[in-house]
């Protein structure tokens, strides 16, 4: 079972549409990575999840219970922090988790031991009776991770977790999201692509309130450019593009040439049949020498600019060359 | 309306549990309150100005009194009367208007209900943690006080049934300003008129009455004058603020949980 699905969820504001037709599933055990510029619906999603907006169109369902009718059976089994997180300035760290586990848990002993084990996870045991008044950003964020968690969730919606912390905390931050993995299912927003591309396995892109992509990250990046081989070549590659021209597998070529040296960029529909033929397709032209060959790796960024642009990244950097085109 | 488009009507239910989370809000509210210096401020604060003030036609100004010709019990009675339901009346006001309002503008409101808390229990733990908290120390301390001194003015222990019938009529009126602006803090946004509208009510409660008397018999305005009546033991004229008051203190209420229920974050 899916542990969040949505169907057709939208959410409209005095006619401002907020979030359209968003159609969404997230599996167990998974840090899904929920990606978008300000403003493209993502906090408004998690708002829509936890019951503190209503859905104007379709419906969500969190371990299959209606977010609108179940709410407070949903809220039982998740831990939410907010992009911003806020607390009761007169508690302390030690007084806010105590406060959260309360709405969990009954007996004293029990709450105490979770209360010790979320400041030891967040590394706030050192502040712990401090008033929460005098916190910084990231020691507010690191008590909103803790409060999160408190309840042993099965899902974790985590709203710009590593917001205002440090590359420290941020690693921590990272660290704790891959631990918790292990028993709950990490649903979060960012904007640190890098992040999300170091600790996701699914990641989902949303602009101005529209889904425009979900997927393995794995799948995300690949098949947001396709399959490309990069060559890097000295001589004269005009046989060689013409022997690749009438391979079927081949999709595009890309090249940027300078003197005799040049970087082609091949576009591939057959990775087998690439991997097989492509480098030596090539090598059988008696003009040209390679110097390099290896299959392009993409990073997130490229693949998130595409979608939310609707422009390759790495096409507007390398001024692109139609098939057939010569360099 | 499309395929899957959910009506607006939709109201966010509380599940299965209508007040879960009810107590532990409430203790998180009275350690706000008690927890830090406002309690004591509050007490000493009420029952200087309360006391002090009764004090006056009894010691201080007794001369002055009784040269107009007033009876000084009376006098004193009323007085204290209706500084215990003013004065506690401001107070709850000012505690009650941010209760709502403040929680939903710094977020912690939204945090609160991210968790399994009814928002039933949310709306009514602001009112009772105020009501006892602004009872306890603006109402209590001076009433205790003000017991003893029209007891020793009297000659004569004031009968204590009567006096206690007498300070529940304040408590109604406390407690309609508390839900009246526990009301306005879920129907509006801003804090400005959650403070305004009840204080122009309270302070200006019987001007309306005398521009419209039969405003008299609807509001709490008048519950003070017939607090005094009660402790003296002498018959009442009006009953139907006695009603009204409540009634108007549970639709208060019920509107602020069913508006809350609607709020979004």
């Amino acid at each position: 079972m899916d542990i969040i699905r949505t169907d057709g969820l939208g959410k409209r504001y005095a006619g401002v549409v907020a979030l359209s037709d968003l159609d969404l599933t997230v599996r167990p055990n998974s840090i899904f990575g929920f990606l978008g510029p300000n403003g493209a619906g993502k906090s408004t999603t998690m708002k829509l999840l936890l019951g503190l907006a209503r859905p104007t169109s379709g419906r969500a369902r969190l371990f299959g219970l209606d977010s609108v009718r179940d709410s407070l059976a949903i809220r039982r089994r998740v831990g939410y922090l907010a992009q911003e997180p806020r607390f009761y300035d007169h508690l302390s760290a030690r007084e806010t988790l105590r406060f959260v586990a309360r709405f969990f848990e009954h007996d004293p002993t029990r709450i105490e031991r979770s209360v010790n084990a979320a400041l030891d996870l967040v590394g706030l045991s050192g502040n712990a009776d401090r008033s929460v008044r005098g916190f910084s950003g990231g020691e507010r964020q690191r008590l909103g991770l803790a409060q999160a968690q408190i309840n042993e969730p099965d899902l974790l919606i985590l709203d710009e977790p590593a917001a205002s912390l440090d590359p420290m905390g941020r690693h921590d931050v990272l660290e704790i999201m891959e631990a918790l993995k292990e028993r709950a299912t990490v649903f979060y927003s960012t904007h640190i692509l890098d992040d999300v591309q170091r600790v996701s396995d699914e990641v989902a892109i949303l602009r101005r309130g529209e889904l425009v992509a979900q997927a393995p990250l794995e799948t995300l990046l690949s098949d947001s450019h396709g399959l490309t081989f990069v060559l890097t070549t000295k001589g004269d590659m005009s046989e060689a593009r013409a022997e690749l021209d009438r391979r079927p597998w081949v999709a595009s070529i890309h090249g940027d040439t300078q003197g005799e040296s040049g970087t082609w960029h091949i576009g591939v529909t057959d990775a087998a049949a690439a991997e097989a033929d492509l480098l030596r397709v090539v090598l059988e032209s008696p003009t040209v020498t390679v110097t390099e060959f290896r299959r392009k790796t993409f990073e997130l960024e490229d693949a998130f600019m595409d979608l939310v642009n609707g422009s390759p990244a790495s096409e507007t950097s390398e001024e692109p060359r139609s098939r057939g085109a010569t360099s | 309306m499309t395929v899957g488009e959910r009506s607006d009507r939709t109201v966010l239910r509380d599940g299965a549990s209508r007040l879960g989370g009810f107590r532990n809000l409430i203790g998180i509210d009275a350690r706000g309150f008690w927890g830090t210096r406002q309690w004591w401020i509050q007490s000493l604060l009420w029952l200087a100005i309360i006391i002090g003030l009764v004090v006056e036609p009894l010691y201080i100004a007794r001369s002055i009194f009784e040269g107009e010709g007033e009876d000084i019990l009376t006098t004193a009675t009323n007085m204290f009367f209706t500084l215990a339901a003013l004065g506690p009346a401001i107070a709850a006001i000012i505690h009650m208007q941010g209760a709502i309002v403040g929680e939903k503008q710094l977020g912690t409101a939204a945090w609160v209900l991210s968790k399994p808390v009814s928002r039933t229990a949310f709306v009514l733990s602001k009112l009772v943690s105020r009501a006892f908290g602004i009872l306890a120390t603006a109402l209590v301390i001076p009433s205790i006080l003000g017991y003893v001194l029209l007891s020793l003015e009297n000659g004569a222990a004031l009968p204590a049934a009567r006096f206690l019938g007498a300070l529940g009529l304040v408590v109604l009126v406390i407690v309609f300003y508390l839900a009246f602006t526990l009301m306005l803090g879920t129907l509006f946004d801003a804090r400005g008129a959650v403070i305004a509208l009840p204080l122009a009510l309270l302070l200006a409660g019987d001007l309306l009455a005398g521009a419209v008397p039969f405003a008299a018999h609807l509001l709490p305005s008048s519950l003070p004058t017939l607090a005094t009546l009660l402790a003296l033991g002498e018959p009442l004229p009006l009953w139907l603020p006695i009603v009204a008051t409540p009634l108007w203190t549970v639709a208060f209420v019920l509107v602020a949980v069913w508006r809350f229920r609607w709020e979004e974050f």
